[in-house]
């Protein structure tokens, strides 16, 4: 089952830092276990299911290692002082609490392309400078990687066998590749700068598209707020 | 959107010519565009019509720096002197590398940057880009991300983008390079449009075919000494003998393709056998499967079902370097692996890496009229030029097999004349030949079966006489019809 939500990115954005800061203050386990099932839920539901359990698996190995260390080794934490003997319990918490801050960064990344994080920082007004040189940037690596890709073939079809021989002469191999791809990004430049100025670029201009947040996104922005005011009255402050 | 009015484009006594070169470009080229006309600029590889694109456009002298002399008027403001960020509300141009100019994240957005870039009132955006949406009929595709459109669609949205500055006259530099008939014809309703608006159009090209109905006028430029340099030195193809064509040199059997993480299959059931010393003109429109297809033949990608024999060979247990002995490779586009310092080491670069004798890539350069430039640097070569330094290295690699993907594509008839002449050579001493192309002249001028693909399938396989003169098949295909049957459609018109 996939359910699809069209969460705004900037809802992502809050949702995925509030899970993130809630991870850092939470200190019961039964809370954070609650948190990373409820994350773990949503993500598996969401349609990057695929991407989320290929990064899950990989996690595996670190956080059996995370549980061991915490459970056996904590004496030795810099960061932390517990009293000695085996502790199941803050082995427990505190590979859960990396699980979760993985997850959550796991589904930051399979979530949020890279134009809905140029529109959710747009909307928040980040300078207008930043993100764009952000959103080229980001453009002009995937135009570099086209490049790579197809010189690599070219280069290939014409018998340069790039992984045979030494090391040093694998590195040498790569020499035709990155040649033509240093000379195609400069041109790519120079070529992108002009198209810029045809369109009589400013920095000066008004962000426009603008897209309302939806009851949804509100109820989540705020179920957020709420839970990370309870967390810092709760485990900062000791009010509730 | 603002009414267009005022008067012609007059172009008088332009000459230019790029800093320290000697000879000009062009020189005493006079004549004008009236609002609502198209006018097409035609010449060969070289002539000059990407910098008088750019003299039109204002990006020289303001960009590129070049001598130039004469004027270029619009309401009676000379373009060569005013600001480029003056000329854009003037003339705009559509470059030939046109993903550049998109900087929106999605249609919509693409189409409002300019105008927000201009300043002007949201709700004025709304309108303009409303009507522009309209008009460029991209309706449809108004929240579409930009990656998600084809080719044809990101042209249109270039050019419905340029025209929102209002220019009174928009320049598009190669607009069918690239572009599948369907796509030519997308474009040629795209003009239409743009002369009905009361917009001048000037397009630079190699060829006119299927934009004839929109063009009113031709301009046609020259070029400089291209001729002197390009004559081509074959052997007479009837002094070799032909070995035969029996046996099979590539195989396909039941192959399926998808890249990796796609559910869609790339190619489907495909089978396939070439014989040795075959001519094969591949076809079909822009992304049915054709370079995937040839990708297949060198061992850039291996089949997910199914197998492909090289020689007998099967792909999947070498790497395209390895099978590179026996296929040669020209690709589309050149300087996306030109390396080499000069012409020479280019040309000999795939040779030296297989250890094969520097006497047949020598040969090629003779042949392809490049021998007197084997110490230039490669970057001083014309497109045509460099296109045939990318056959000779392929050619120096003596490979039995050659596959050429779109040799055709912005080539001027001098060059598509050599390369002919080079496929023919080829074929007559018993090499195999594979050749993508839109060019359905070219097709029939040079191959001896034609296969067409469609959805990632081979949607005919025959001779490409009975393929391609046969109109209804060419039309349900989406081929670019060859031009015997336009004149047939023209006399029945």
């Amino acid at each position: 089952m996939i359910i699809k939500l069209n969460v705004d990115p900037r809802t992502k954005i809050i949702a995925f830092s509030s899970v993130i800061a809630l991870a850092f203050m939470i200190r019961d386990l039964l809370v954070i276990a609650t948190l990373a099932a409820a994350t773990l839920l949503t993500l598996i539901l969401s349609n990057k299911r695929g991407f989320i359990i290929r990064g899950l698996r990989g996690m595996i190995p670190l956080l059996v290692v995370a549980f061991f260390l915490w459970s056996f080794m904590h004496e030795w934490s810099l960061f932390q002082r517990y009293e000695g003997g085996i502790n199941l319990q803050l082995g427990a918490f505190m590979s859960l609490r990396l699980f979760l801050i993985l997850l959550s960064s796991l589904g930051f990344v399979a979530t949020m392309g890279m134009r809905d994080l140029i529109n959710a920082l747009n909307s928040f007004k980040f300078p207008y400078k930043a993100v764009f040189v952000l959103g080229l940037t980001m453009r002009h690596l995937h135009t570099i990687a086209e490049d790579y890709r197809a010189i690599k073939e070219a280069q290939s079809s014409r018998g340069l066998e790039l992984d045979k021989g030494s090391l040093f002469r694998r590195i040498r191999n790569y020499v035709p590749i990155l040649i033509p791809l240093f000379v195609r990004s400069i041109e790519n430049a120079e070529k992108l700068s002009l198209a810029m100025e045809l369109r009589a670029f400013s920095l000066n201009r008004r962000r426009y598209l603008r897209r309302k947040l939806r009851a949804f996104d509100i109820a989540v922005i705020s179920g957020c707020a709420v839970a990370v005011v309870l967390a810092i009255l709760h485990y900062w402050i000791g009010v509730i | 959107m603002e009414a267009i009015g005022g008067g012609e484009l007059k172009v008088e006594n332009l000459g230019c010519r790029y800093e320290r070169r000697k000879d000009w470009i062009f020189r005493d080229l006079s004549f004008s565009v009236k609002p609502g006309d198209a006018v097409a600029v035609v010449g060969p590889s070289g002539s000059g019509k990407t910098t008088l694109a750019y003299c039109l456009a204002g990006i020289i002298p303001n960009r590129i720096k070049a001598e130039v002399e004469g004027k270029i008027l619009v309401d009676g403001k000379n373009v060569l002197t005013s600001r480029l960020r003056d000329n854009v509300k003037l003339v705009n141009i559509v470059l030939q590398n046109y993903e550049m100019q998109i900087f929106g994240l999605t249609v919509e957005e693409d189409l409002a940057f300019s105008l927000e870039n201009l300043g002007l009132e949201e709700h004025e955006i709304e309108a303009r880009v409303k009507w522009a949406l309209e008009k460029f009929r991209l309706s449809s595709y108004r929240s579409y991300h930009v990656h998600e459109l084809s080719g044809g669609l990101k042209q249109r949205l270039a050019i419905a983008s340029s025209i929102m500055m209002a220019p009174k006259y928009l320049v598009m530099d190669e607009p069918t390079a690239n572009l599948d008939w369907n796509g030519i014809v997308e474009l040629s309703k795209t003009i239409s449009a743009l002369k009905m608006d009361g917009r001048g159009v000037v397009i630079m090209t190699r060829r006119l075919k299927g934009l004839e109905n929109v063009i009113d006028k031709v301009i046609s430029l020259n070029g400089r000494n291209v001729s002197a340099r390009a004559a081509a030195k074959l052997p007479e193809p009837e002094n070799i003998v032909n070995p035969g064509r029996s046996e099979p040199v590539i195989t396909f059997e039941d192959v399926w393709f998808k890249y990796s993480g796609e559910r869609n299959y790339v190619l489907r059931e495909i089978n396939l056998k070439i014989l040795k010393g075959q001519c094969v003109a591949l076809m079909g429109p822009n992304g049915s499967g054709k370079t995937t297809l040839i990708k297949h033949v060198n061992g850039l990608l291996k089949p997910v079902k199914g197998r492909v024999t090289i020689l007998g060979k099967d792909t999947k247990e070498y790497s395209a370097a390895q099978l590179s002995r026996y296929v040669g490779m020209v690709f589309q586009d050149p300087d996306k692996h030109i390396t080499c310092e000069t012409v020479w080491e280019e040309a000999t670069f795939g040779a030296r890496n297989i250890g094969v004798s520097e006497n047949y890539a020598e040969e090629a350069l003779r042949a392809l009229g490049l021998i007197d430039r084997r110490d230039d640097p490669p970057y001083l070569l014309s497109m045509g030029e460099k296109i045939r330094l990318s056959m000779a290295g392929a050619i120096g690699m003596n490979p039995e097999i050659l596959i050429l993907d779109e040799p055709t594509t912005g080539q001027d008839e001098e060059t598509l004349m050599i390369i002919s002449s080079m496929i023919n050579y080829l074929r007559s001493v018993g090499k195999t030949i594979i050749i993508v192309t839109h060019d359905s002249d070219f097709a029939l001028s040079v191959s001896d079966r034609l296969v067409v693909m469609k959805d990632g399938a081979i949607a005919a396989d025959g001779a490409p006489k009975e393929i391609l003169l046969n109109r209804p098949i060419v039309e349900e295909l989406g081929l670019e019809p060859p031009t015997d049957i336009l004149q047939v459609v023209e006399v029945e018109l």
